[in-house]
């Protein structure tokens, strides 16, 4: 970072505060610009840039080194907010949250891809505003970036974690593409609409709601397209039905093995598929081991969830580790644009010598030879001592240093 | 040339070696784009090696390479290669890659191991071509469709047995294995459809001693034909699931072992 400016990231999350606190700070997209001009007013503060969503508002600002604007910052977004539910951090440190954010190791699920998203957006509006200039462009710039290089070369974004989601991704596996698929949802609860819902957005070939209560199932099949029914003639329904998902509560056994035609379902092309989320479990012992059926219950759908969550984690370690070197490649950087002045300088300055002594020495005698050898060896002599430049800036904050400091941050949190 | 068909017949399998285990990395789990990439480089590298050794072949036999059974094999694992890039390039599945360029460096380790150089010339005319080539690429279909079908067979039983493993998140979906492994029966079907014939009504017009329809090879090769056609439009006939085709088609992988060996040991006419 350059001496003459620091990053300061003023914000409230679901780490440290509970959802109507958060709900209380939240910024709508119309709000953010006059917010961002609010701050654009305060003394000290050169550049901004604002980011909320349901699980965070935050601002990021460039401060003059020594100017205290927390108090003047924080006033305008997180006015009368109790001291524990705000953070502050400054220098790298909010460079380091800033890129966990981006990354999705700061999010509630861990590694969600959203945030990712909402970070465009706002850079978008604070551009508008014209609250980026030299260092948060580039520092949101490299943000985007490293969340997506951690996405792209970590597991950290892979698999869901909800259980409807789930179980839609069991269905992905088998049948791919859900064009030609004929869904049979059993009940019209909350699981079951938001199975509905993937499965529309999944384009599904048709859905068939069935419940007990008939006007729930249609309620449900009006909103989310597709057929109602009740709970009658089930082994009709399941013969042409692909995939079924059930989350019933309180019907144990409803599915038993008389409710399945065991030739009919070894002779099918593809397998039938039954997600069963319901507890307790809706298909009866042994629907499991029928030929060409492939059954989960809640306790699978449950282990991928677990699994993901683990793997998820694992991932992190890595993504940890990549956020470093980012974080190093970023400040390296930094340092070394803030030469940019004295290099200018000493480009004039090397020009201007090269020339004296050319004159000193040759005068009006300087052939074209000597004016190009003065030329290049000042062009040589410059690059020996840029690169000079460029190794001390890399080694102006070193990464086992930021390792620790990535550490102490997270022992922090 | 006889150095160079010597290194190549050591470096050509190594290079579908590291392929195989670039792709079979990338398989399991997310990679920097560097290693997709050099995945990528590593089979369009060993692509190009097999073609330089039939190239060197050629040129230091004087006799093209596919004159006896191993360097057919070899012919056999450079377009099961070609074809698996045509695969990953256009249909984007790319994920089957470590299983299928294992069978690769298989079958060139076993090619570069035992192919000799050619004992006798080949009549080189626009029959034998087709023959050959037709031959050749019905061969890769039938290994691509049975690589396929045990792929199918594989993921089905992990999902049966409600394994949630690496195998149930990265290979390619059920019925996307089932595709394939249809779509490379028909082209096996066809090909060899075509190969056969043509290979019959050369044989004929040669009146070549030795041929017969009751050759083990050729009863062999009929009932491969057979095969395909019954994997290839198993969606069509009732009672056949798609995990027996699967079966089915992993059987035909088996069935072209088996052409193969007789080839090598049984057939009185068949080179």
């Amino acid at each position: 970072m350059s001496s003459a400016t620091e990053f300061l990231l003023i914000g409230i999350s679901w780490r440290t505060a509970p959802v109507d606190v958060r709900g209380r700070y939240a910024i709508s997209g119309n709000s953010v610009s006059d917010r961002l001009d609010a701050i654009s007013a305060i003394d000290g503060v050169h550049e901004r840039f604002v980011l909320s969503t349901c699980n965070r508002t935050e601002v990021l600002v460039t401060v003059s080194p020594g100017k205290k604007v927390e108090d003047a910052v924080g006033g305008i977004l997180f006015a009368g907010a109790e001291a524990g539910h705000v953070y502050v951090f400054r220098g790298i440190q909010a460079v380091i949250h800033l890129f966990r954010a981006a990354a999705g190791l700061d999010s509630m699920v861990l590694g969600e891809t959203e945030i990712l998203g909402q970070i465009k957006i706002a850079v978008g509006i604070a551009r508008e505003s014209d609250g980026l200039g030299e260092h948060l462009e580039p520092l949101l710039r490299r943000a985007i970036s490293v969340g997506k290089r951690v996405r792209t070369e970590t597991a950290i974004g892979e698999g869901t974690l909800s259980v409807a989601r789930v179980g839609v991704t069991l269905a992905e596996r088998v049948f791919g593409s859900f064009k030609k698929v004929s869904a049979l949802i059993l009940g019209a609860g909350d699981t079951a609409r938001l199975v509905g819902k993937h499965l529309q957005a999944a384009e599904t070939g048709s859905l068939t709601f069935a419940n007990r209560t008939l006007d729930h199932a249609e309620s449900l099949a009006s909103d989310l397209g597709g057929l109602a029914c009740d709970l009658g003639n089930l082994k009709e329904r399941i013969a042409n039905a692909n995939l079924i998902f059930i989350a019933l509560d309180g019907a144990p056994n409803l599915l038993g093995l008389d409710e399945f035609d065991r030739r009919a379902l070894s002779r099918r092309d593809r397998p039938l598929l039954i997600v069963d989320l319901s507890i307790p479990r809706v298909a009866a012992e042994g629907v499991a081991e029928l030929d060409g059926v492939l059954y989960y219950d809640l306790d699978d759908v449950r282990r991928i969830v677990d699994e993901n969550q683990r793997e998820r984690q694992l991932a992190s370690d890595t993504a940890s580790t990549l956020l470093v070197s980012e974080v190093h490649k970023f400040v390296s950087l930094q340092t070394y644009a803030s030469f940019s002045p004295a290099i200018n300088k000493l480009r004039a300055r090397f020009i201007e010598v090269a020339d004296q002594v050319m004159d000193d020495v040759a005068g009006e005698t300087a052939t074209p030879e000597m004016m190009r050898l003065s030329t290049e060896l000042s062009r040589r002599l410059l690059d020996v001592a840029l690169s000079q430049m460029k190794e001390s800036a890399r080694h102006a904050q070193p990464e086992d240093v930021l390792r620790h400091e990535y550490r102490q941050f997270l022992d922090n949190l | 040339m006889d150095t160079t068909v010597q290194a190549l017949n050591v470096f050509l399998p190594l290079a579908y070696l590291v392929a195989a285990a670039l792709y079979a990395m990338v398989f399991g789990g997310p990679r920097a784009p560097s290693v997709q990439r050099a995945r990528r480089v590593a089979l369009l590298v060993a692509l190009l090696l097999h073609v330089a050794y039939f190239g060197a072949r050629t040129f230091g036999f004087e006799a093209i390479p596919e004159i006896g059974a191993w360097t057919a094999l070899s012919a056999v694992a450079f377009s099961t290669a070609l074809l698996y890039t045509l695969i990953a390039r256009f249909m984007g599945q790319a994920n089957s890659g470590g299983a299928i360029l294992g069978v690769v460096f298989v079958m060139q380790a076993l090619a570069s191991a035992f192919a000799t150089p050619p004992s006798g010339q080949f009549d080189v005319n626009a029959i034998s071509i087709m023959h050959v080539a037709t031959s050749v690429l019905a061969t890769s279909s039938v290994i691509l469709s049975g690589i396929h079908g045990a792929l199918y067979l594989v993921l089905y039983r992990q999902m049966r047995r409600r394994t949630f493993g690496a195998l149930f998140n990265h290979l390619p979906d059920l019925q996307e294995l089932a595709v394939m492994m249809r779509r490379s029966s028909l082209a096996g079907f066809v090909l060899l459809g075509i190969g056969l014939n043509v290979g019959i009504g050369w044989a004929h017009a040669l009146d070549l001693p030795g041929f017969s329809y009751s050759d083990v090879y050729v009863l062999i090769i009929l009932g491969l034909w057979v095969h395909l056609g019954i994997v290839a439009f198993s969606s069509k006939i009732p009672g056949l699931s798609a995990w027996r085709a699967a079966m089915a088609s992993s059987l035909g992988f088996f069935l072209v072992c088996s052409a193969f060996f007789v080839t090598l040991t049984r057939s009185t006419f068949h080179i």
